[in-house]
Formats: structure tokens, C-alpha cells, sequence
């Protein structure tokens, strides 16, 4: 099938509607201080009627292709909009406008909210603009300046804690720029280009492509949590604000799986890497990634790092379906893709409203507060439900899909692993729903609020005496959970404004799956056909 | 290489001039009407950067402009414009520029500063003549002059380091100066002539030519702070007053990877050291330059201190440039210096701002610092990030032409070096700019303050921000292409 190309300058503009807005709420904070999040909640959701506004087009089989003349070096930045891109890019920005409306509820009692949203657009944009880049160079520019900025919302609590988890990210972070910026320079070597191309332009294995291809992998395979490089994400994830881990664990992730898609397919090509057998390694990292990934999060308290080593084995899943290097298995891994990214975030948010309204953070303590928050845990229980897997949620898809990959592929192996991780993901995900909805004998006797009050305050001191500046909303948080006792049961339920973006990613988590047409999938679908038809 | 048209001009002769012209008018105004020093002083190095800008077009249309004065057999005065005389030029009336407006908002008392500005306008004399000579031994004499006129300014505290720092200098500039005699003496006695723009006088290789090879290194070595010769340098930042740092950092530093560049492509030539390998000694010194400045880099809490050492690994990366001998990695090492004169005078340039408005030259008692001076510290940041190499920012370029020219010499391993030693940058100088933002919710609200700056040390601080991505963002990189034509000419 042939693509027509053309010729727009509407994926460089888009681009840029949120970093400019960024750093104007960034400089202008004292002006724009009442306004900001207005300004994100608007400018992230105009951002994803702009994206999904490139539809009608990519329908018809074109490729929105522009040229940005402007970066002298070394060579002219293109941004492409692709199957492949419109259909991660519909998507994520559509997480990322979840999360921004998500925002104002999370951070109403943080501290230096201006730099906060700022600092989230100019991420949003870099993120995007790694997906949106034409070429690899303005793929390393786009990524670079997320990792960079996301640095500042990971540490955006500046307790000792997260400016240690920040720090790791970081300096892990720059090294995998550094590994990918090693690829950049060689395939520019070696081919004298730097854009994608179908099929790519490295076609003589060597030495040198081979160090290279590896390059990539460590630097994407970093940002995406691969192991042995996922080191930083089990720390960074519980230290940043929920709504910032939902972005970065539902999307931020995705961007290095989206540059190892990019290189397979339009630096290397899948024939090339399977004859170089470069795949059984990546194969063999990504079964390790999934069984690690789903054994550690088994052993984790903090739910947030729970969630953080169940990313990683999401992951995993993903890379298995790139490198099983057939249509079946990269639609599978796509569609993967926009399934975690859906109900990641939306833990992520399930999370963040526990910790809002009650301050738990410890799976440990959440017995019995499906009760209080009825609609935040049923959502954590869709969310659950289509990690594991089970029709008719979206992760069954995926799942299928990778399992007959793997078969097809010769490697039924894979479906095992897969199942064992299903397994282990029911395993570390039910319990806390069950401990949730049914709490047992001690906080059985939902009439006696005394009761309950003992049990939550310790909670409070043990968990925030570290923390210096939630100490002094302490006393803030502590009188609302009064006032709740009084008020009914589902006084501790968050307001509308944090119940509605959960919601609305719970019904896509759902929704897709039900629907006559999978949307999705057909997406999924024809961005493995564009990548794979050359 | 191209024999280009030749012009005879006097306006190499008034450029190098003017600086001293402007000695004598500041002390006559020092004497006479206080008030208008700051005029002279500018006056006389914004006449440079003009006459500099003047004679661009004809140099950039492949016109030599030269001039030859007969002073001193027998090789005399010789002045020679070529390219890359052109864009070192270019890059240090600017730097002397900037560097004079942030030194007058630096030493608001009159009489305090006094001398400083005679010392500063011949040591900045010094490094156009370097720029703009045209044979060997007219660099020689103008490198002279500079260096030792350092001495004063690095020594202008008046405190027991900074003396003894200042001799230290002193004296590894008396060693250069000795091995850079040594090395003129020998080029000119086997081979007759010392001129620049041949491209190579050298034509077979003895034992005495690696001698003078070796004082080369050594002379040019300790300037450019070149392991094992750079001793000097750390004490020297720390104890000097901030814009006598920042000459040092911005332009003299580049003045001894010049005289390499003028030894490895006038002198030597490239085909000479291809065949005999001499190269490698500097190869492999730039290596452990690049890698032991980092390192100790990080060892360090005086913030001077941080940045000298980081000094010695950038110049690492120059020289590790100059040494691939291959064009792409000569451009690299030709971007590198404009780069690093921008990101490491804005860092030099924080430093001393932060130093005279609160006094702090330790690292760990930057907490914070960050609320009271932001927009200080924001020009700090992006100098750091800039460092790292990342796009859009100008040291992305010169690592990228490093990388190529290294994999062109047929050893990608450097670049592993290369990112080995970015890696290393990030992690000095990041937490800088952390700890000057982010983790301070435990300060008084007093400290948080913002400050109010002198306009005269912020203009400079913030052009200098401005210029780590303002070429590359541009939409034709002007000193790339400079760079690639000094590189074509030499290839």
C-alpha cells in the first residue's frame, strides 16, 4: 500500500502549542498565577482536538509530512505524522489532558503550583514531540528536553526522598541520552542521514551498526524501564506528584518504546535484525523484564511502587511484541501500548486520590476504604481487572494478540511467560481489592467512627512525619477527615473534578473492547500495516 | 592549500593598537576626569570588535589581509587575517567586550579597580595580537604579553592565595615561555622560515624537530591547561577576581589551543604528522584531560575551583580534536572553542555575580540561591545543560563533530570517552543548579528574598546564556560554517 505524503506545517505547529504556553506561564507566573490551571487543563485539551483533528487525513492513508527549517544543524528538523504517530499521539494526549484535569484536585495543598503546571505543558510538549519527530535527531531533541523537564515535576516535593529518586532518574536519564545521542552519531556515520526511512538505511551489518543498535536499546530501553536499566523507576514513580507518575508511567515510558519501534523498523529493518539475530537478545531482556517486573511488585507495600514494578512488566510485554518482528506481534505490542497507557494512568489517579484524602500510601492500611471511596476503588478494580486481562477489558486484546504472536513466531515459550505474569498480576492487584470492598473482622463495624479514627490517625503521623511540609497541612487534611466521619460513608470520596477523569479512563479501558468497532485496535492495526508494509 | 589574494591593510596593526591606546587614555582619565574611564575603556575595545566586523566581509571572500612590520629581525612583526585569525578575533573583541562591562559593574569603587583595567585592556591586547599574527614568532611575542600581564590580575585580591597563586603562574609562564623560545629557536633554525599559511614548514622529520614538538606541547600545554601542565589553573580561578577568571577561562585558555592549532597545521602540517605519528602524544593526553578534569571536578566546593577543573576537560576536548587530525574533528575542536568561551564565561560570569552580592563561594552554601537571584541562576543552568551536550544547545554541535571525527579516524572508542566525560559534566554541574532551586523549603523566608542586581553584571551574563543556543537556533549556524571553512582550508 502506498502513503501519500503531505505537505503541512501542522505537526511543527501543534508541537508547540504547549511548550510556548509553558514558558509563558513559566515567566509570566506572577500575572498568570490565578489562571494556571486554566491554562493547562485548556491548553492539554486543545492539544488533543488539534491531534485527533489530524484523523480525517491519516484515515485516507496520507502522511502529514513538515518540514522545519529552522534548526541549522545538521540537518533541518522534520516532524511526520504517521499511522504509527497519530495513533500513540491520539492517545497520549489524551492521558496527558486526563492528568491536567486530574492536577488542581492532587495539588491543592503542594506547594509553587505555577512551576508545577508550567513544567507539565513543557512536558507534554516534549513527549509529544518525540513522537511527533520526523527524524531521529528531532526525536533525541524531544526527548532530551522531556527527560530534563520531567526531571523538575518528579522532584517537585523537594523532600530529601524525591530529590534522591529525581536525582537517580536523572543522571540515569542523561546517560541514556548520551547512549542514544552514540546511535545518532553513528548511523549519521555510517548512512549520512539521520531521518527515518521505510526500510531503513542501515543495511550492512558491521561492528559498528551492531554497537549502535545496542546504543539505542540502552538509552530507549532506560527511559522506557527495561531491564537491567529500569532501576530508576521503581524510586522515581512513588516520589512524583500521581498525576505527574500517570503521565510518566502511562506515557513517558512509551516514548522510549516508540523510539525502539522507530529504530527497528525505519533505522534497521526487521529482516535485517532477525538475520543479524539481534532479536533473541531483546527477547530474552523482555521475558526477564516481565518476570522481574511481576516478582517485585509482588513484594512491594507502597502502592505507588507496586504500581511502578507492574510498569515494568507491562513493559515487557511491549518489547516482546516489537521484537517478535511480525505484524500480529507489533499490533498486539501497540495495542498494549494504548491499553497500559489508559489503565496505568488511571491507578495512578486511583492512587492519588487515596493519598489526597487519606494520606495511605501503604497497601497494608487500605482495608476496608472501598467503603469510604467507593467510585476511586471500583475504577482501581476496572483498572485491575483489564491488567489482568480478562475479557471483555482491553488488556485481554493485547494479550491474545502477543500469545498467537508468540505462536506464530515459533515461541510458545512467551505464552507462558505471559500467563505466569497474568497470574502474578492477578496475585498482586486482587488482594488489594478485595481487602478494599471487604475489610474482615476489625473494620467490620463501620457504625463505630472512634473506632476508625484510631485507626486512621496513626496513619497520618506515621506517614507524614518525615515529610516537612506536609506536616503543616497535616492539621488541614486531619479536620476534613473529621468532618467526613460525620458527615456519611462516602464522605472521603474525592471531588467530582478527581472522580471524572478517572472515570472517563475507566470507560476506556472498557469502552473499546464493547464497542461493534475497535477503534483502537483498527488504529493499532493499521500503524503495524504502515510499519510493516515497505 | 588555496593561495589566497592577498590585501595589505593597516587595520590588523590599529586592532591590536587600540587596546593599549586605551591604557593610556584610561590612565589619563583616571588622573584627570574619573568620570570617563568607563567610556575609554569601552571605547577602546569596541573599536577592535568593529574594525574586527569591518574586514569580515573581505576575510570571508577568501582575501588574506596582511601586514608586515620590519621590527625586530629576523623574523619580524607580521600580521596575517586569515579565517580562522578572523574568528578568533571575532570571538575575542567580543569576549573583551563583555568582559570590560561586566569587570565595570564589577568594581563599582572607583579606585578600587583602578588598576585592574590597565592590566586587563594589555592582557586583552595581548590575545587579539595572538589572534592576528601571522607568523610564529609574533605569536610568540603577543603571548608573552599576555600571560605575563595575567600575572597582576590574577594576583588583584591582595590575599595570601592570590599571591601565591599568582606566582605559580608566574612561574609555569616563565617554563612556557623557555619551552616556547626553545621550540621558535629550533623551527627556525632547520627550517628558515616561521610564517603561518603555508601549510607546513616542516618537510623531514629529526630528533631535534620532536624536541621542539615537545616544547610546543609544553608551552601551549600549560596555557591551555593541558594535563599534566594545568596545576596552575585551579588556584588561579579561585584566587582571581571573577572577570580575571573569565579572560583567563574565555580567551587565553583558547589563545593555547590556537598556537597547537597554528603548530599542528602551519608549522608541522598535516601530512607530516600523519606520517610520523607525533599526534598521538597529544591524543592521548587529551584523553586523560578530559577524563581527569571531570573527575576532580567533582572533588571540588569552591564553585571556581569546580569550574577550573572542568576547564581542564573541556580543553580535553579541544585538544582531543585537534589531535584525531581529521577535518570533522577539527571543526569540532573549532566550534568547541566559541562554545566553551559562552558556556564557560556565563558560569564564571554566575559565579562572580553570586560572589559579590552574597558573598558565597562555596558550593554547599548555594542552597537555595536560586530565590534570591533566579534569573542568575536560570543563565547558570542553561550554561550547564549546554555542557552536557544535548540539542539545541552549540556544545550538542561540537560534540557531534567530535564524535563523527573520531569515528573518521577509526576509533569510535573515544566517543564512549566523550560521553563518558558528558555523563560526568551533567553530575557536577547539575547539582548546582538543584540545589539552587529545588530542595530549600526549609529556608527562612529572608533568604528568599530576590535581590536586586547591577544591570552592568546582568546584560553580560544574560547575552552569554543567550549565546549557548542563539547560533544553532538560527537558521544559518554562522560560526559553524566559519569553522568548516578554517577546517577545509587545512584539509
Amino acid at each position: 500500500m502506498e502513503y501519500e505524503i503531505v505537505h503541512t506545517l501542522l505537526p511543527a505547529i501543534i508541537i508547540f502549542v504547549p511548550i510556548l504556553s509553558g514558558i509563558i506561564l513559566f515567566f509570566f507566573s506572577d500575572r498568570l498565577y490565578p489562571y494556571k490551571e486554566h491554562i493547562c487543563i485548556g491548553v492539554t485539551g486543545l492539544f488533543f482536538i488539534l491531534v485527533l483533528s489530524m484523523y480525517p487525513a491519516i484515515r485516507d492513508g496520507k502522511i502529514l509530512l513538515g518540514i522545519f527549517q529552522y534548526f541549522s544543524f545538521p540537518l533541518s528538523i522534520s516532524f511526520k505524522v504517521d499511522q504509527l504517530t497519530f495513533f500513540l499521539g491520539v492517545f497520549f494526549s489524551f492521558v496527558w489532558f486526563m492528568a491536567a484535569c486530574f492536577s488542581p484536585g492532587y495539588m491543592a495543598h503542594e506547594h509553587k503550583k505555577e512551576r508545577y503546571y508550567a513544567f507539565f505543558l513543557l512536558a507534554e510538549g516534549g513527549c509529544m514531540g518525540t513522537i511527533f519527530a520526523g527524524d531521529l535527531l528531532g526525536l533525541f531533541l524531544f526527548f532530551e528536553f522531556m527527560a530534563l523537564t520531567t526531571y523538575v515535576l518528579i522532584a517537585h516535593e523537594e523532600t530529601p526522598v524525591t530529590m534522591f529518586a529525581g536525582a537517580k532518574y536523572l543522571y540515569m536519564t542523561v546517560g541514556g541520552g548520551l547512549s542514544v545521542f552514540f546511535g545518532l552519531l553513528t548511523m549519521y556515520y555510517l548512512t549520512g542521514s539521520v531521518t527515518f526511512t521505510r526500510p531503513g538505511l542501515i543495511t550492512e551489518p558491521s561492528g559498528l551498526a551492531m554497537a549502535a543498535f545496542f546504543a539505542f536499546m540502552l538509552g530507549f530501553g532506560l527511559k522506557a524501564g527495561m531491564f537491567p536499566v529500569h532501576v530508576w523507576l521503581p524510586d522515581a514513580h512513588p516520589a512524583a506528584p500521581s498525576p505527574v507518575s500517570a503521565a510518566l508511567s502511562g506515557i513517558m515510558l512509551k516514548t522510549g518504546i516508540y523510539g525502539m519501534i522507530r529504530v527497528v523498523f525505519n533505522v534497521y529493518s526487521p529482516e535485517f535484525i532477525s538475520s543479524a539475530n539481534w532479536d533473541s537478545a531483546m527477547l530474552v531482556i523482555a521475558a526477564i523484564t516481565i518476570l522481574l517486573g511481576s516478582a517485585m511488585a509482588l513484594l512491594q507495600d507502597d502502592l505507588k511502587r507496586r504500581l511502578a514494578y507492574s510498569s515494568i512488566a507491562q513493559i515487557g510485554y511491549i518489547i516482546l511484541g516489537v521484537f517478535l518482528l511480525n505484524q500480529q506481534g507489533l499490533s498486539g505490542g501497540l495495542y498494549h501500548l494504548f491499553t497500559h497507557a489508559f489503565m496505568k494512568g488511571l491507578l495512578f489517579l486511583c492512587a492519588g486520590a487515596i493519598i489526597v484524602q487519606t494520606g495511605i500510601r501503604n497497601i497494608s492500611q487500605m482495608k476496608g476504604i472501598g467503603l469510604k471511596m467507593p467510585l476511586t476503588m471500583v475504577f482501581f478494580t476496572i483498572a485491575s481487572l483489564t491488567m489482568v486481562g480478562i475479557p471483555p477489558f482491553n488488556g485481554f486484546i493485547s494479550k491474545w494478540q502477543l500469545s498467537l504472536a508468540s505462536l506464530d513466531a515459533g515461541q510458545p515459550v512467551f505464552v507462558a511467560i505471559l500467563i505466569v505474569s497474568s497470574l502474578l498480576n492477578a496475585a498482586y492487584y486482587f488482594p488489594i481489592v478485595i481487602a478494599a470492598f471487604f475489610p474482615g473482622e476489625k473494620d467490620a463495624h463501620q457504625g463505630h467512627e472512634e473506632d476508625e479514627e484510631d485507626t486512621l490517625t496513626p496513619v497520618h503521623e506515621h506517614h507524614e512525619e518525615p515529610d516537612p511540609f506536609k506536616c503543616a497541612d497535616k492539621s488541614d487534611l486531619h479536620n476534613h477527615g473529621h468532618q467526613v466521619y460525620y458527615g456519611g460513608r462516602l464522605g472521603l470520596e474525592a471531588p467530582w473534578h478527581m472522580v471524572l477523569p478517572m472515570g472517563i479512563l475507566a470507560i476506556g479501558c472498557v469502552a473499546f473492547a464493547l464497542m461493534p468497532v475497535n477503534w483502537a485496535w483498527e488504529l493499532a492495526m493499521a500503524a503495524a500495516k504502515s510499519l510493516f508494509s515497505m | 592549500m588555496s593561495q589566497n589574494e592577498i590585501a595589505v591593510s593597516i587595520i590588523p596593526v590599529l586592532i591590536v593598537l587600540l587596546p593599549l591606546f586605551g591604557v593610556a587614555g584610561t590612565m589619563l582619565a583616571d588622573r584627570y576626569r574619573p568620570g570617563w574611564r568607563k567610556i575609554t575603556v569601552i571605547v577602546s575595545v569596541s573599536l577592535p570588535l568593529l574594525l574586527a566586523v569591518i574586514i569580515y566581509p573581505r576575510i570571508a571572500a577568501g582575501v588574506v589581509v596582511y601586514q608586515m612590520i620590519n621590527l625586530l629581525p629576523p623574523a619580524g612583526l607580521e600580521f596575517r587575517v586569515d579565517i580562522l585569525s578572523i574568528y578568533m578575533l571575532l570571538l575575542f573583541s567580543f569576549f573583551s567586550l563583555i568582559i570590560v562591562i561586566y569587570s565595570l559593574g564589577y568594581y563599582r569603587d572607583r579606585e578600587e579597580g583602578r588598576k585592574f583595567f590597565y592590566f586587563l585592556l594589555i592582557a586583552i591586547s595581548g590575545c587579539l595580537g595572538v589572534a592576528l599574527s601571522g607568523n610564529m614568532f609574533t605569536f610568540f611575542l603577543f603571548f608573552e604579553m599576555m600571560s605575563l600581564s595575567f600575572f597582576p590580575l590574577a594576583a588583584y585580591k591582595s590575599t595570601p592565595e592570590g599571591y601565591s597563586a599568582g606566582l605559580k603562574f608566574f612561574f609555569m609562564t616563565i617554563i612556557s615561555g623557555v619551552a616556547l623560545f626553545w621550540a621558535v629557536v629550533i623551527t627556525n633554525s632547520t627550517t628558515g622560515s616561521l610564517a603561518f599559511g603555508t601549510g607546513g614548514l616542516v618537510t623531514e622529520a629529526k630528533p631535534i624537530l620532536l624536541v621542539a614538538f615537545i616544547c610546543y606541547l609544553i608551552a601551549f600545554g600549560i596555557k591551555a591547561a593541558m594535563i599534566p601542565l594545568h596545576i596552575w589553573m585551579p588556584d588561579a580561578y579561585a584566587a582571581a577576581p571573577t572577570p580575571a577568571a573569565t579572560l583567563s577561562s574565555a580567551m587565553m585558555l583558547k589563545t593555547g589551543v590556537l598556537g597547537l592549532i597554528r603548530v599542528f597545521h602551519d608549522i608541522f602540517g598535516l601530512s607530516f604528522l600523519q606520517e610520523t605519528g607525533w599526534n598521538n602524544i597529544l591524543l592521548v593526553l587529551a584523553i586523560i584531560s578530559m577524563l581527569y578534569g571531570s573527575i576532580c571536578a567533582f572533588a571540588q566546593d569552591d564553585l571556581n575551583r569546580r569550574l577550573a577543573y572542568s576547564g581542564v576537560a573541556q580543553v580535553g576536548y579541544m585538544l582531543l580534536g585537534l589531535a584525531l587530525l581529521t577535518e570533522m574533528a577539527l571543526v569540532g575542536t573549532i566550534y568547541h572553542i566559541m562554545a566553551h568561551a559562552f558556556m564557560k564565561g556565563c558560569m564564571f560570569l554566575c559565579a562572580g555575580v553570586i560572589f559579590v552580592n552574597t558573598g558565597k563561594t562555596k558550593i554547599s552554601e548555594m542552597k537555595g540561591i536560586g530565590m534570591q537571584m533566579p534569573v542568575t541562576m536560570l543563565a547558570f543552568t542553561i550554561a550547564a545543560v549546554s555542557a552536557v551536550g544535548i540539542p539545541p544547545f552549540n556544545i550538542f554541535v561540537s560534540k557531534w563533530h567530535l564524535g563523527l571525527g573520531a569515528i573518521q579516524a577509526g576509533m569510535p572508542a573515544i566517543i564512549i570517552v566523550l560521553l563518558l566525560s558528558s555523563v560526568l559534566n551533567a553530575s557536577y554541574y547539575f547539582p548546582i543548579s538543584i540545589n539552587a532551586f529545588l530542595g530549600c523549603r526549609e529556608l527562612k523566608n529572608i533568604e528568599r528574598q530576590r535581590l536586586r542586581l547591577q544591570p552592568m553584571r546582568m546584560v553580560p551574563v544574560i547575552i552569554l546564556a543567550a549565546g549557548a543556543f542563539i547560533f544553532t537556533l538560527a537558521p544559518y549556524n554562522w560560526p559553524l560554517s566559519l569553522a568548516r571553512a578554517v577546517a577545509q582550508l587545512y584539509f
